[in-house]
């Protein structure tokens, strides 16, 4: 790459660090096709029908839009580099839950909206947080909880709310959303990594923790 | 600038989902005091969210609410406290956009104050900046100068009323979801006016800089705004199109100013082919006009740059280059696939019968001396040739907008002019009218106007029968016309009749000593191929021994004749007979042309293939690789015979168990007309031969996107029936058979059944 390049992705990259979306947006239209190419060969044949490449990276490209104030690069390698873990990560995500849901699930019957549900669901998101915490299921917990959820972009609010805290199945939730089976699981991955974000920065909910 | 949702690739797509996924619902980050002070103020429109902040102003996308339509509103900075210059010069560009009424700038509908704050109204354009349009995928130099003509005919468009962008930049030219492009940001332009005394625009201090400093011209690194006109614009549109082309500037544009300044000022543009080797000459001569230093050495305004990007994508002489003769020279040579040069077939014409004009008033000279009856003939010839002249030179001023009346004309409307008059013009004069009716039909044949070539041409063949007999030579030519019109056509019987009935006639006008009845007997003989091998042997034998009796064994078209009917003998396995024409022909072609010339590696490619047929595997091999060596020196590594013989020895070395080197030889030749942008139709073979390799190798998964991509291509190049796309839609139902995924095969079986069921009817046919 010539030094006009590497110039203008440095400048990009200032700007988008800032939140500029326009930036990113350039920044991932010039980049994108990269990380396409190193993950299209990643994907099984066997999933092949439930999770595209697409599915991957219109999920990676949301989460470089919410995770850019974290992003450190400064060179488009760096940021590419930066960009295709977020898509390997998501792809993880996918993969896992669908070989899950292919062995039978492991999801336990919950009642919908049940304290167990939200339990389960803090349960999930602690795992994820910075400073793991044993949680409660306590009003109080549930209560922070459901103002966190409320906070997500609603495609997240919808997958939380309907398969995590209603119970129902990811084939339902997946076309309420017009999504793919992978790319629901992508997304709820995502946006149990944001509730924790957004809890993680209520330190009144952990102040009632053990 | 706008900036908005662009669904122009899977990327722009993607990003979009992506964006309306995370933010759908949320508060905008970028959501100030200011936006929720004019949330309130703006009566009429809901503000969505921010779409961009610049050095003037905030841009808004919003909704009208009596359109229910989606709008940009720019919002000038700073509100009630905005300084007088500031409100002048945003004043000035509410009037200017509103006085520009272009498809491709950004239309300006409503203007006004809220909240102290002036706005105004303009289209939403839900597109990508210039740049991030082009970064999203790479597209070939015609199709960026095409989007770059439409640029230029916006500019221009502000040009004839007076306006100077001052400040064109990628940033400022928005791509629209059809990629089409919109000019915005008038935020610096300037009017020019008749009034000496001021140019309307917002007053600038002489040394001020206005613009965008990796754009600007030198007239504006320098500081001279009375220097500042078209021609400004024009640079920087130079500079744009440099980035377009090479996504590089022209010379270094970071660093400090200082350098900068003394860059734009006196550094010399890096030629844009050294960075990108797909630009040719003249592109790059359009690129460097507009970056001259100095103005009256650049197109003198935006349309003049159109015009000229109009005429190299139409293969017209560009005017930046029309002092050289020689460049001249070759846009004649290529004239046949250049729609507009017709025009020069039409002007030779003219100048052939000016000559035989001459030759006839040279006999009417003679002629007066004897005041014989031939003068009275010969004048009337005169006067015949006169007029054709004068309806030639009428036709073909008309022809060349750069040359003639400078209207923009189209070359098939003057040929259909012209055949419309040539019956009522010449009605008398069925020879002249033949003559004309062959150059027309030849010149809409050149066009690939094949359905008016034809009438012409048929009406020439009748008129000259009539008047000049069946075995004039100017028939026979005209039949030959009409032959290669068949030909093309793929009716390809009376194609073969009309070449026989021409060397018929050119046996009885030339006598069997002539070879110019054998070397139209050759052709004859490689169009008979298609239709009656048999009938095509028998051909070229005679081609082939009239032209050794009638010239020497070691001329060029004896030779060539050989290596023709030598490939023809290989096709049918009669290697014996074939073996002694193909070595003859090489030998011939390395001494009179050299190992390194195409046609020497032409020829070696046949003897590669006919010593694999052999099964001397090591001989084929040495020379396959010399040939493709000698087409990669003589036409390059992309040249598309260099990667049919490529693609051919990769067929060869997998014939012989070497599939890994053919592999690999595939994964290059795909690569190479990817980026060369060969069209469908070719680079499907390729991907398909590159599929089918992959999955021979039992490489499924990586198999399967080249084989998609085959199908792809090939459908969209030759169509669901052709014979190769068939053979793509059986490997990739083959690959997913193998792949247990009966359902992703399913919707291909299909394409292939219906592909078969077509095959079977168009043979009943």
């Amino acid at each position: 790459m010539n030094n006009d390049q590497d110039q203008l992705d440095e400048q990009l990259l200032e700007r988008a660090r800032t939140g500029d979306r326009e930036a990113i947006s350039t920044l991932l239209a010039k980049h994108g096709v990269v990380v396409r190419q190193r993950i299209e060969h990643d994907i099984s044949s066997r999933w092949r029908s439930v999770l595209s490449v697409d599915d991957v990276l219109q999920q990676t490209y949301a989460e470089a839009f919410v995770s850019i104030g974290q992003l450190k690069a400064t060179t488009a390698v760096s940021f590419i580099a930066w960009l295709t873990s977020l898509a390997k990560r998501n792809l993880i995500d996918a993969v896992r839950m669908l070989d899950a849901q292919k062995r039978g699930g492991d999801r336990q019957k919950i009642e919908p909206n049940s304290q167990a549900s939200y339990a389960a669901l803090l349960d999930l998101v602690s795992a994820t947080l910075a400073t793991p915490s044993r949680v409660v299921a306590g009003k109080e917990a549930t209560d922070a909880l459901s103002k966190a959820i409320a906070k997500l972009p609603e495609a997240y609010r919808v997958v939380i709310q309907q398969y995590d805290l209603e119970g129902q199945s990811i084939e339902d939730v997946a076309e309420k959303l017009g999504k793919s089976l992978g790319a629901t699981y992508m997304l709820r991955g995502r946006a149990h990594r944001m509730l924790a974000g957004v809890m993680g920065a209520q330190s009144n909910f952990f102040s009632q923790a053990p | 600038m706008q900036s908005g949702e662009g669904p122009l690739s899977d990327e722009q797509r993607l990003i979009q989902e992506a964006i309306d996924e995370v933010f759908s619902g949320q508060p905008d980050e970028s959501c100030d005091p200011l936006t929720e002070l004019l949330a309130k103020a703006f009566v009429g429109y809901t503000l969505v969210r921010e779409l961009h902040r610049g050095g003037q102003g905030v841009i808004y996308l919003a909704i009208q609410h009596s359109t229910k339509r989606r709008v940009a509103i720019k919002v000038m900075h700073e509100g009630p406290f905005a300084g007088a210059r500031d409100k002048a010069r945003f004043e000035r560009e509410v009037e200017i956009l509103a006085s520009l009424n272009h498809p491709n700038i950004v239309a300006v509908h409503d203007s006004g104050e809220a909240a102290g704050h002036f706005y105004y109204v303009m289209d939403y354009i839900p597109g990508q900046p210039l740049d991030a349009y082009i970064a999203s995928e790479p597209r070939s130099v015609d199709a960026l100068l095409k989007l770059f003509g439409t640029i230029c005919q916006a500019v221009n468009a502000a040009h004839m009323r007076g306006v100077i962008h001052r400040d064109l930049k990628p940033s400022n030219i928005l791509i629209d979801a059809e990629g089409q492009p919109h000019v915005v940001d008038f935020g610096l332009a300037k009017v020019m006016s008749a009034d000496a005394s001021g140019d309307g625009s917002p007053r600038t201090v002489t040394g001020q800089f206005v613009g965008s400093l990796p754009w600007a011209s030198p007239e504006q690194a320098a500081g001279m705004p009375d220097q500042i006109d078209t021609r400004t614009d024009v640079y920087s549109l130079g500079v744009v199109l440099y980035q377009m082309l090479t996504e590089r500037f022209p010379y270094e544009v970071v660093g400090n100013m200082r350098d900068v300044l003394e860059n734009i000022l006196k550094a010399a543009p890096a030629r844009p082919s050294t960075v990108r080797r797909q630009i040719n000459d003249e592109v790059e001569t359009i690129v460097l006009k507009c970056l001259s230093k100095e103005r009256v050495r650049r197109y003198q305004s935006a349309g003049d740059l159109a015009q000229d990007v109009h005429r190299y994508l139409t293969g017209a002489p560009i005017q930046a280059k029309r002092d050289s003769g020689l460049y001249l020279t070759k846009k004649l040579i290529t004239r046949y696939r250049m729609p507009v040069a017709v025009g020069v077939v039409i002007l030779i014409a003219g100048v052939v019968l000016m000559i035989w004009l001459g030759l006839v008033s040279s006999q009417l000279r003679i002629s007066n001396e004897q005041l014989t009856e031939q003068t009275i003939q010969a004048q009337l010839e005169a006067d015949k040739a006169k007029a054709v002249e004068e309806f030639l030179v009428k036709l073909f001023t008309s022809v060349d907008p750069a040359w003639g009346l400078g209207r923009d004309v189209r070359v098939v409307q003057i040929l259909d002019t012209a055949t419309q008059r040539v019956g009522e013009e010449f009605e008398e004069q069925l020879e002249v009218q033949a003559t004309l009716r062959q150059a027309f039909g030849r010149s809409y044949f050149a066009l690939g106007v094949s359905d008016k070539a034809e009438p012409q041409l048929r009406r020439a063949i009748q008129l000259q029968e009539q008047v000049l007999g069946e075995a004039h030579q100017q028939t026979l030519d005209t039949k030959q016309s009409l032959a290669v019109l068949l030909r093309n056509d793929g009716r390809y019987k009376e194609a073969a009749r009309l070449y026989r009935q021409a060397i018929d006639g050119m046996l009885v006008l030339h006598g069997t000593d002539s070879p110019k009845p054998y070397r139209r007997m050759m052709n004859l003989a490689r169009l008979e191929e298609l239709t009656d091998p048999d009938q095509a042997d028998e051909t070229y034998q005679q081609a082939l021994q009239g032209l050794e009796r009638t010239l020497e064994p070691d001329h060029r078209d004896v030779n060539i004749c050989k290596s023709h009917y030598g490939l023809f003998l290989l096709q049918r396995d009669q290697l014996d007979e074939a073996k002694p024409m193909l070595q003859d022909s090489l030998a011939y072609f390395e001494k009179k042309y050299g190992v390194d010339h195409a046609v020497t590696a032409i020829s070696r490619y046949k003897i590669a293939r006919l010593l694999a047929a052999l099964g001397e595997n090591q001989e084929a091999t040495s020379a396959y690789e010399q040939a493709i060596a000698g087409l990669e020196k003589a036409k390059g590594v992309d040249h598309p015979d260099t990667l049919a013989t490529r693609d051919r020895y990769a067929r060869f070395l997998s014939s012989i168990d070497q599939k890994d080197l053919a592999l690999e030889t595939w994964q290059q030749i795909v690569e190479l007309a990817s980026e060369k942008g060969l069209s469908d139709r070719v680079l499907g073979v390729y991907q398909m031969h590159l599929g089918r390799a992959l999955k021979e190798l039992n490489r499924l998964d990586e198999a399967e996107p080249v084989l998609e991509q085959a199908v792809a291509a090939l459908v969209s190049g030759r169509g669901v029936d052709d014979e190769v796309t068939i053979e793509a839609l059986r490997q990739i139902v083959g690959l997913y058979d193998a792949m247990n995924e009966t359902q992703r095969a399913n919707p291909y079986r299909a394409m292939l059944k219906r592909a078969g069921n077509q095959n079977i009817s168009g043979d009943d046919g």
